[in-house]
Parts: structure tokens; sequence; C-alpha cells
């Protein structure tokens, strides 16, 4: 039985995780969204199939971690249409393609919890280090921007905040699980679910920007 | 169990801070590129001002030119003629009789020169405008070109006339002797509609419509006023001098009409 925290977590995270893909397929494909925006309903649709896995107990070890090499092969396109620097492109991509082979290697691995942990915590440091890297070209950029037209700005936000928790949030849980704390380890994954719900909130906003950008 | 309430207190730190350096990232870059903008639009405005103040200058000076032509007009050309027809009334006398009548032919193109020239002079110099005001500058202007019998020329003033200030009449009348002159070169007109227009509470419209040939507007739609060649450039840089809205409307074959609208302030 999950601790209550966790379960109310879910309850209020997993209605927004399933109107997001109607949102995104509403909001997407107008004239005035960016190019990279285009592809964003689908991660929505896999994104809710996993979340509606973990709660309807079909919740099997092979299908985290296929949505996890999914999930960041989406944030790491993602990223790449929106950051300038070539460089941390290619070093993304250095990272995400051995990290999805390791996904495909270790998926069946018996281990599944130690695998799993570094998964995610390796999933984690990959997105947070180029979603930082955007803000700092944001900074720089040469013409002032409006951040309520700039989809980008809020999408990278909302990706930053939940990777950001999500490592938090694995490190204390993993702690309390070793010390065979089961069940307090569990209440503070609840965390993840409310940083899903924030940055669900962010995509949304970053949805409704009118305003398509090149860049 | 002592563990517990530590790690719910380093959990709700965590997630505080993790949130709250989020929330500076944006709001940094969000405020960053707010500054951004108003510096820009600063500059702008600061660039869009030392170009109205060199336009204002350049205009000052051309009127000044214009003031300086007028005076040598009356005080040299117009003290030649005089002299020649003081002598010519001297001469009539001792001529033959039938000398006579050409002199005084020649004494009274003499005559309608001078009283041109002084109109001439008058508007240039723009003497009108300061002395009796826009409205009677513009009578001046239809009764010229009455004068010359090849145009049908009505001039409406609606609203009561008020007299604005002398740099917002003068660019008018210069604009209204512009788009005259354009008509006269260009448009093979019958007729010409000048309307003053004081019945709107904050702004002032005066339209020069003509029947001539017209034009395709769309050649000048994207210029900026500066850039926009000829007559058409003369008068929209004017209009922008006085902060009016310049406007031409015109179809090959159908006409033309220019209309300003200047921003106005009545003395209540």
């Amino acid at each position: 039985m999950n601790p209550p925290v966790l379960q109310i977590s879910i309850w209020i995270m997993l209605p927004f995780s399933l109107l997001l893909p109607i949102i995104a397929a509403l909001c997407c494909y107008r004239k005035y969204n960016p190019a990279y925006m285009r592809t964003f309903p689908i991660y929505c649709v896999v994104n809710a199939l996993a979340d509606v896995s973990s709660v309807t107990k079909f919740h099997t070890f092979p299908i985290i971690p296929i949505f996890t090499a999914l999930e960041t092969i989406y944030f790491a396109y993602f990223l790449t249409r929106v950051l300038r620097s070539r460089a941390v492109k290619v070093i993304l991509w250095g990272l995400v393609v051995p990290f999805v082979i390791a996904v495909m290697y270790f998926s069946f691995s018996k281990d599944s919890y130690f695998t799993y942990y570094w998964l995610i915590i390796s999933e984690c440091l990959i997105l947070i280090f180029p979603c930082c890297f955007y803000f700092i070209e944001a900074l720089k950029r040469p013409k002032p921007f409006k951040p309520s037209k700039e989809p980008a700005l809020w999408m990278v936000t909302g990706i930053l905040y939940y990777f950001l928790l999500l490592l938090f949030t694995y490190l204390i849980a993993d702690y309390l699980w070793a010390n065979n704390e089961h069940y307090q380890a569990q209440e503070v994954y609840s965390v993840n679910n409310y940083a899903q719900f924030v940055s669900f909130s962010l995509y949304i906003y970053a949805m409704l920007c009118r305003r398509s950008l090149s860049y | 169990m002592q563990k517990i309430p530590f790690l719910l207190i380093i959990v709700v730190i965590g997630v505080l801070g993790i949130s709250a350096l989020v929330g500076i990232l944006v709001l940094w870059v969000v405020v960053h590129h707010a500054l951004e903008r108003a510096h820009l639009q600063d500059l702008e405005a600061a660039k869009s001002n030392s170009k109205n103040e060199l336009l204002s200058a350049q205009l000052e000076l051309q009127e000044q030119t214009f003031q300086h032509v007028g005076r040598e007009i009356h005080d040299n050309i117009g003290q030649y003629l005089s002299l020649v027809k003081l002598h010519l009334n001297r001469q009539i006398p001792e001529l033959p009789p039938n000398a006579q009548g050409k002199i005084q032919y020649v004494l009274e193109l003499v005559s309608n020169a001078i009283h041109d020239l002084r109109d001439l002079s008058k508007s240039l110099g723009g003497d009108i405008i300061r002395e009796q005001g826009l409205c009677k500058a513009i009578e001046q202007q239809v009764a010229l070109l009455e004068s010359a019998k090849h145009y049908k020329v009505t001039f409406d003033m609606l609203g009561v006339y008020n007299y604005l200030e002398e740099e917002k009449e003068i660019i008018l009348y210069r604009i209204l002797q512009e788009a005259i002159n354009n008509i006269i070169r260009h448009s093979r007109a019958k007729s010409i509609h000048i309307c003053l227009d004081f019945t709107h509470f904050s702004s002032i419209t005066m339209s020069i419509a003509d029947d001539g040939a017209g034009f395709d507007t769309s050649r000048y739609s994207s210029h900026a006023p500066e850039r926009i060649p000829g007559g058409i450039g003369n008068m929209s840089v004017r209009a922008k001098v006085i902060n009016a809205d310049f406007e031409i409307q015109s179809q090959p074959g159908e006409g033309t009409q220019v209309k300003i609208v200047v921003p106005y302030t009545p003395d209540i």
C-alpha cells in the first residue's frame, strides 16, 4: 500500500498528465507556434501512458527504463532545437547515445532497483546541464525577447525544475531505501509528482505562448 | 526515528531551495530582457527625436531661404520694376500718340508683374500666414489658381477657424503649395477641391483633392517618408515634423486626394 502522501500526489499529477496530450494536440500545431513544439504532443502521449501504467499496476520494470530512454531522447532533441551552441549539442548527444545503449543493455538486468537508480541520476545530470546552458544563452542574446512570447523559455524551465527536483528526490529516497526506510522513501518520492505537476503547468504555459520564433 | 524529522526538514529545504533557484533564474532572464527592451525603446525614441530635430532644422533653413528669396524679390526686382514703371510714365507725354498706346500696354504688363511678384514674395516669405492666418493664405492661393482660368477651384472651411501655432500653419501651407504644384505639373486635372476641417475636437484635417490622372500609390507605401522622392516625400517629411498623419489616396485615372491630419488642442 502506497503512503497517503504519495497517493495524493499521484491524484494531483495524473489528471494533468492526461490533460497534457489534449492541450498539446490543440495548441502545438497552430501556425504561430514554433516548429520545435510540433513533436511535443507525441512526448505527452508517451508520458501519459507511462504515468497511467505506473498507477494501474501494469508497471513492470522494463517499461520504465524504456520510457526513461525515450524521454531523454525527446528532451535532448528538444534542447538541440532551442540551443545555439554547437559544442553543447555535440556533448549532449555524446552523452545521450551511450546512455540509451546502457538503458537497453540494463533494462533486463536482475538488479533492477540499482540499475533504475543510476539511470535516473544519469538522465537528470545529462539534461540539467544543457538546460542551464540555455539560460546562459538566453541572457547573452543580442536581441531582447518577450518571455510571454518565447515558449522555449518556459519549456526549458519546466524541464530544469523537474529534473533538478527528481535528482534531489532520488538522492534522498535512495538514502532512505538503503536504510530500510522504504515507507519514508516512497513518501519522499511524492515530491517527484508535485514537481511533475509544476513542470506540466509550465509546459501548458509554453504551449499558450502565441508567437513563433525562429530561435 | 530521530532521522525522520531531520530528513523532512532537508526535503522541505531542498524543494524550496530548488524552486527558488529555478524561480530566480527565470526571473533574472525575464527582468534582464525587460530592461534590455526598455533600453532599446529609449534608444529608438532618442533616434526618432534626433531625426525629427534634423528634419525640423532642415525645414527651418528652407523657410529662411524662402523668406530671403521673397525679400529679394520684393526689395530688389520689385524696386527695378517700379523704376521701370516710373520712367515709362515720365516718357509717355513726350511720345507720339500711336506709341503712347503701346507704352500704356507695357505699363499694364509691368503693373501686373509687380502685383504678381508681390504675391509671390508674400507667399514665399509666409508673410500672409503670419499676418492673416492659414485660412486667408489658402483663400489667396485659391484666388491665384482661379486667375489662371484653367481650374475650377473650391475651398470649404468646416467648423470655426482657430489660429494654430505658426510653425504648424506654415508647414500646412507649404504642403498645400506642394500639392497644388504637383497637380499643376502632373495631374492634368480640371477641378481642385481644398477643405480645411476644424470640426473634430482633437485634430484638424486639411485635404486637397483633384480629378486628374491619379497614380499608383503602392509604389511608395513601404518607403519611410524621407526616402520617398519628389513632392510626395517633401509633403510627407513636413507632415512628420508636426506629428501629422499624412495620407495619399489615388488610383490611376481616378484623381488624387492628399489628406493631412494634425493633432490639435483647442483653447478652451
